[in-house]
């Protein structure tokens, strides 16, 4: 599904270099759940960034699907991103100023789908991570795990084979969290999507098929 | 897309108050300005009436010599004109061709309806001198068919406000005294402010020394014009000569030749002061509201970086986010400009300015909108490039 191969990133500035990953090569296979590890600092949000093609690597390729994507320009790029890969952030990103069910739809907008498509799939996504009861709130009215399941429900509106999750419970409660959890491990179960998780929680990491570990950049595993 | 651009700008309506708020009233400026400088284009290419070229004039100022005096020396004047080969024709006339400034009122009544004019004076033979179109019936003559009525020549504009279908000669007018006034002519178009000034409702009374009545009150005042018409190409010589010959009649009066030509662009310049002092206060005016709208639009665009970071990660490309700010700034526009077009629609829909056009507004809200949506996209680009250059992964990660 998604390859990295002899990855390196540097981040520079006037007076510093940062080597923020180093050789790091990984392939995930289609229908996969995989957790990434690692003290803060390490990488691993860096290396998400990369998987999910939001950043370039300094060296090394990225492949999706065998297909390398360093000549792909923004266009591409950018559908590759809404039609293949679905994020889930720790902090949600969701946009205050806009309810439940039209923050579900944001990933819709970019592509050809009518309204009353757009609609259907996002109250489709939002059943799915149980929240139909909550379609017209603002995410200023929902508590943290339910802000979640928002971030959730957009990721998956799109049905991408590839769910990209930077510390999804990192600022949830356990049992908040645990929910979030039972959610993309029914994804994974039930429609066989590929995920990628980066947590801080062995309990959580021990729920996935297959765990990285890195640390200062590099695989540990 | 567009729901959502105003999805969007409905759920920050606070935030967006202020920009709307500069494009509503950027919008009203540039639609005063722009009905200004519309009505004054449409005056520009509407007939004058008159011609005014080869006409000059003799500024009199008989220096409060007695109307007996004046008319005696009037009629030398007269002669000495008639007699003079350059000369085609001539007449008395008051000062206020090719003058905006001045301005005689006068109310009319025709069966119980008050009608407002402009009143002018005008001897016999001035229609032949501008060359003034008549329509109905005849201008002044030396001696008119005597008549218990005063007669009055109108212009088209004033017959308009009381007889548009009729004619209107013949027909009786009262004044405030209740004095009866004959129409014996209507002339066409008479714009005698100049090219830039609008159509005006106009009456003129015989102007001439030969009754009493009327000697009285053209020497109620102390300036008075003769204008008269010469041969095309009349060196300046002649001018000079022709003074002498008059100041040698009229030794105790001022005299100065002028020509309506002269007279004309002084008039032009004149006209021109209000659209002027409009344009450059409406120009401050917007490059004022477009720094404020580009301020906003950019520092909205600062705030929302890790939004737009989210959209890129989500599916949007850089033509999107392009598309995404500079169409919400649109999107604002149109609000900004349907409040205004609401407020400015009233003044056509209302008459609320009597003497302009309908289409004088049309064209000049056309404008307006076009204006505002061009300002506020060239308002947006700088802003909408930054936003399109947002790294996602730098855009996230520092939210």
């Amino acid at each position: 599904m998604v390859e990295l191969k002899n990855v390196e990133k540097v981040y520079r500035t006037e007076s510093i270099e940062t080597l923020a990953l180093h050789h790091i090569n990984i392939d995930v296979a289609d229908g996969e759940f995989v957790s990434v590890m690692g003290p803060s600092g390490c990488g691993k949000s860096t290396l998400l960034n990369i998987m999910g093609l939001l950043d370039t690597p300094t060296k090394g390729e990225v492949e999706i699907d065998g297909q390398p994507v360093k000549k792909y320009r923004d266009r591409k790029l950018a559908r590759l991103r809404n039609e293949r890969i679905g994020f889930i952030f720790q902090s949600f990103h969701l946009i205050n100023d806009l309810n439940v069910v039209d923050n579900v739809e944001i990933p819709l907008l970019y592509r050809r789908e009518s309204s009353s498509k757009r609609r259907k799939l996002a109250l489709s996504a939002l059943e799915k991570v149980g929240l139909s009861a909550r379609t017209k709130h603002f995410p200023s009215q929902l508590s943290g795990g339910q802000c979640q399941r928002v971030a959730i429900a957009r990721a998956i509106v799109g049905k991408p084979d590839l769910i990209l999750a930077d510390e999804p419970t990192g600022n949830l409660d356990s049992v908040m969290g645990g929910e979030v959890m039972d959610i993309l491990t029914n994804l994974h179960d039930n429609e066989k999507t590929t995920i990628v998780m980066v947590t801080h929680d062995e309990r959580l990491a021990g729920k996935t098929e297959r765990l990285i570990r890195l640390f200062d950049g590099s695989q540990v595993d | 897309m567009i729901k959502q651009f105003f999805k969007l700008i409905w759920n920050r309506k606070k935030h967006n108050f202020f920009m709307i708020s500069g494009i509503f009233v950027s919008f009203l400026a540039l639609s005063l300005v722009a009905t200004s400088i519309s009505y004054s284009i449409t005056n520009y290419v509407k007939p004058l009436g008159f011609n005014y070229e080869d006409v000059w004039i003799l500024n009199i100022d008989w220096k409060n010599l007695s109307p007996e005096s004046v008319g005696k020396t009037l009629a030398q004047i007269e002669n000495t004109l008639k007699s003079t080969k350059e000369i085609k024709s001539h007449a008395l006339s008051a000062n206020y061709i090719f003058q905006p400034m001045v301005y005689s009122g006068m109310d009319y009544y025709y069966e119980g309806k008050k009608l407002s004019c402009f009143l002018g004076e005008g001897g016999p033979g001035l229609s032949e001198v501008l060359d003034m179109e008549l329509v109905e019936g005849k201008w002044f003559e030396e001696v008119d068919a005597p008549a218990h009525r005063t007669p009055l020549v109108i212009n088209t504009d004033f017959k308009n406000k009381f007889s548009p279908d009729e004619k209107a000669v013949g027909k009786i007018l009262t004044d405030d005294d209740n004095d009866e006034y004959e129409i014996i002519g209507v002339i066409g178009e008479f714009r005698r402010s100049g090219e830039l000034a609008g159509s005006e409702s106009a009456v003129f009374r015989k102007s001439s020394y030969h009754d009493e009545k009327s000697l009285k009150r053209l020497t109620a005042d102390n300036w008075y014009r003769i204008l008269f018409k010469v041969e095309k190409g009349s060196p300046i010589a002649f001018e000079a000569q022709l003074l002498n010959r008059l100041k040698s009649i009229a030794r105790d009066w001022t005299l100065r030749i002028d020509t309506l030509d002269k007279a004309r662009k002084r008039a032009f310049k004149t006209t021109l002061i209000l659209p002027i002092i409009l344009t450059v206060v409406c120009g401050f005016l917007t490059i004022n509201v477009a720094l404020g709208l580009f301020g906003i639009v950019w520092y909205s665009t600062n705030r929302r970086k890790a939004e737009i970071g989210l959209r890129r990660a989500l599916g949007a490309n850089t033509k999107t986010i392009y598309a995404q700010i500079v169409g919400e700034t649109l999107a604002m526009a149109t609000i900004g400009i349907a409040a205004g077009c609401f407020l400015a629609f009233q003044f056509p829909i209302l008459d609320v300015f009597g003497f302009i056009e309908d289409r004088v507004y049309y064209f000049a809200y056309a404008f307006s909108i076009i204006g505002i949506y061009v300002i506020s996209a060239l308002c947006a680009l700088y802003p909408a490039w930054l936003a399109a250059k947002i790294q996602p992964a730098e855009a996230l990660r520092n939210e």
